[in-house]
């Protein structure tokens, strides 16, 4: 495949391009998680696509009633932003008839957005088993239609105007921060030279590092600072109003995340890094900060910071969630930004996928590669090229981007292949 | 060309990070990315497992008299005691990562948990927010409004009209911090944190309350001839008998 070319699925009404194609059956609801799983059933093994890539999933969570607040809000922004991502065809929304969400005008809330393959149905008003036919009848046609639908050859370029990809990391050791991570940087700024926008997450894993970040804001090659003070005081002064406000923004996330880490855990460097972190050679909650940096690439400055599970503008600017540091929910809040792949560096090795978006694990860990292949995508053989005396980036160019292109194209990632359609919703109160 | 290596990020960093098993006594190259070439070679005095860091330059323990003074008096500026402790600061990707402590390391030895023990004071110098939002917490509550302190307090005739209370009412957690603070307000719905907590809290949890006492203008005493000091023990208590929990002042 020629390294520039990608073949998407084109939407023209929502103006999207989508680089799968899948049905989705989203519960609004936990109590009716068994219909939805049922007509999943009915579909299983059913896919489309070249590489039968494109599937039913099935969205199944414990979400959807008793939630107060911050985490209304949450539960509702995922489900609508993962219903309305690119890479979704069609979504039938399953309601109880009670819960908190099944009242919502799910149907006119999608049209609005121009996707039309949306169907709601209500278990209270149908009856348990018709819901369930209900259900396959509906899929069942749109699976035919699907199926008719082909992918259309673009140049990368036109293809990234139209592209969110997202950046994160997960069970990382040492050879995340060396190696693993600067490889994603190098993918980000491959992406972000092309036009595409790049969201990256996981706020706690920013705390010991936020001069990096904070260095983002300006592109003043003035700016020689060495701490978070200096260069808050720098933006004040001399940054244009975007600058302050991002400044500010940013400041505030930072803060409430250690006063959250603080309240709800153990002192900052104890409870993180992890058991496993730590055995993978991470000391301290600075040394994983400043390792996972460093999968933001070093060319582009900061544009936004937005809130968890809110959309991503495409206009191929780098982008900053105000997400939680597990893999998951950190994946879930960035498909329902509308990500249409993830890039996820791994040390130790970790399975994760998402529901309807494609997960590439990186690893630049030996071991972890040879034992945890099936789940692994690409790997780093750090000796080689240090033998060989061949950059990082000169590899992610060579060995890395092809096949991100072709997964763009259809090839089915470690996860899909796995069938890690996974998905979660973040709560941060108990349910009353 | 060397068989084994260790990687070092940055020029101006103390440690580097092996990318294999070493073995103590083994003469191994220093390989710095930065450059893209071999900087040096480093003679192991300790073995060092795969990924762990091996000590480039000697790093001298800080000072226990530091620890101590950072003990007593907190407040110290982050800078200066970076300043203070630098020959004991850890630095890898071109940052400080930590510090040693109890005692020195050599050229050639493993640098590890049991050496880069990040203690409490010193920590929250590291992290550059740490210190900032914590004080923020306390010294800028805003008031909520009567009623949402909960039917619970109203109930026990606690004369407390505007107090505000935020904590995480997870049952899972041991312990339970109830911070005045500002900024998670703006995260978490404004509910009745204390009706919520004799609920949801397990037996035997800890709760560790923010220093409302401290707080003058904190609390506002509906009843005339109300010392604060009775309201802050009244609330105390109302925290002992509800809730059966040991309380911890901060």
């Amino acid at each position: 495949m020629s390294k520039e070319k990608v073949s998407v699925y084109v939407n023209r009404e929502r103006g999207t391009i989508g680089i799968r194609s899948h049905i989705l059956i989203m519960p609004l609801v936990f109590c009716v998680n068994r219909v939805a799983e049922r007509i999943g059933e009915y579909f299983k093994g059913v896919s489309w696509g070249e590489y039968e890539e494109n599937r039913v999933i099935v969205a199944l969570h414990d979400s959807g009633c008793c939630h107060i607040g911050f985490d209304e809000e949450v539960a509702e922004r995922i489900i609508l932003g993962v219903s309305t991502n690119p890479n979704v065809f069609a979504v039938l929304f399953i309601g109880l008839g009670c819960g908190q969400f099944c009242t919502k005008e799910w149907k006119s809330r999608l049209y609005e957005r121009n996707i039309k393959r949306v169907e709601h149905i209500v278990v209270q008003e149908e009856g348990y088993e018709e819901a369930v036919e209900e259900g396959i009848k509906v899929i069942d046609k749109w699976v035919e239609e699907a199926k008719k639908l082909s992918r259309r050859k673009l140049s990368f370029k036109e293809a990234c105007d139209k592209a969110v990809l997202g950046v994160g990391n997960g069970a990382s050791d040492a050879s995340s921060g060396l190696f693993a991570n600067p490889a994603l940087g190098y993918i980000t700024d491959y992406f972000l030279d092309r036009g595409a926008s790049v969201v990256f997450s996981q706020t706690p894993e920013v705390l010991g590092a936020e001069k990096v970040l904070f260095k983002r804001i300006t592109s003043s090659e003035s700016l020689k600072s060495t701490s978070v003070r200096e260069i808050t005081l720098h933006v004040e002064r001399y940054g244009s109003v975007r600058e302050r406000k991002l400044l500010r923004k940013l400041s505030n996330i930072i803060r409430r995340a250690y006063l959250f880490k603080t309240s709800i855990a153990e002192e900052i460097g104890i409870s993180e890094p992890t058991p496993g972190n730590i055995r993978g050679g991470l000391s301290t909650l600075a040394e994983k900060s400043l390792g996972t940096m460093y999968k933001v690439g070093e060319k582009h400055k900061l544009s936004d910071v937005l809130p968890y599970g809110e959309k991503v503008p495409r206009n191929g600017k780098l982008y900053f969630m105000d997400g939680p540091g597990q893999d998951l929910l950190s994946i879930t809040g960035m498909v329902a930004g509308g990500v249409q792949l993830i890039i996820f560096s791994t040390g130790l090795g970790t399975p994760v996928g998402s529901i309807v978006a494609p997960v590439l694990k990186v690893t630049a860990n030996k071991e972890t590669y040879e034992k945890l292949q099936s789940m692994i995508d690409l790997y780093i053989p750090v000796e080689e090229l240090i033998r060989k005396k061949k950059s990082l980036k000169e590899y992610v160019e060579e060995e890395f981007v092809p096949y991100i292109l072709e997964v763009m194209s259809g090839r089915k990632s470690k996860s899909e292949e796995l069938e890690q359609y996974d998905f979660s919703i973040r709560e941060l109160w108990m349910k009353i | 060309m060397y068989d084994k290596f260790v990687i070092k990020v940055n020029e101006d960093d103390n440690v580097a990070t092996s990318i294999c098993n070493l073995d103590k006594g083994e003469v191994i190259g220093v390989y710095e990315l930065q450059s893209s070439d071999f900087v040096g070679e480093v003679k192991l005095k300790t073995s060092v497992p795969k990924y762990y860091k091996v000590a480039l330059k000697e790093i001298k323990a800080v000072p226990s008299e530091l620890v101590e003074r950072l003990r007593k008096y907190p407040k110290d500026s982050r800078d200066k005691v970076i300043s203070e402790v630098g020959e004991s600061i850890v630095v890898k990707f071109g940052e400080p990562i930590g510090f040693i402590i109890n005692c020195d390391v050599e050229v050639g030895e493993v640098v590890n948990l049991s050496y880069l023990l990040l203690d409490e004071e010193l920590a929250s110098k590291l992290y550059e927010f740490y210190e900032e939002s914590y004080e923020r917490s306390i010294i800028s509550p805003r008031r909520v409004t009567v009623g949402s302190i909960g039917r619970a307090v109203r109930d026990l005739n606690i004369n407390l009209r505007a107090i505000q209370l935020r904590g995480l009412d997870l049952p899972i957690l041991r312990r339970v911090y109830l911070t005045p603070d500002p900024l998670l307000s703006r995260v978490f719905p404004r509910c009745n944190v204390i009706g919520k907590l004799l609920t949801s809290l397990r037996r035997g949890t800890d709760v560790i309350i923010g220093n409302l006492a401290d707080l003058d203008w904190f609390f506002v005493v509906r009843e005339k001839g109300m010392e604060r000091k009775d309201v802050i023990r009244n609330y105390y208590s109302l925290l002992k008998r509800y809730m059966d929990v040991s309380i911890e002042l901060m």
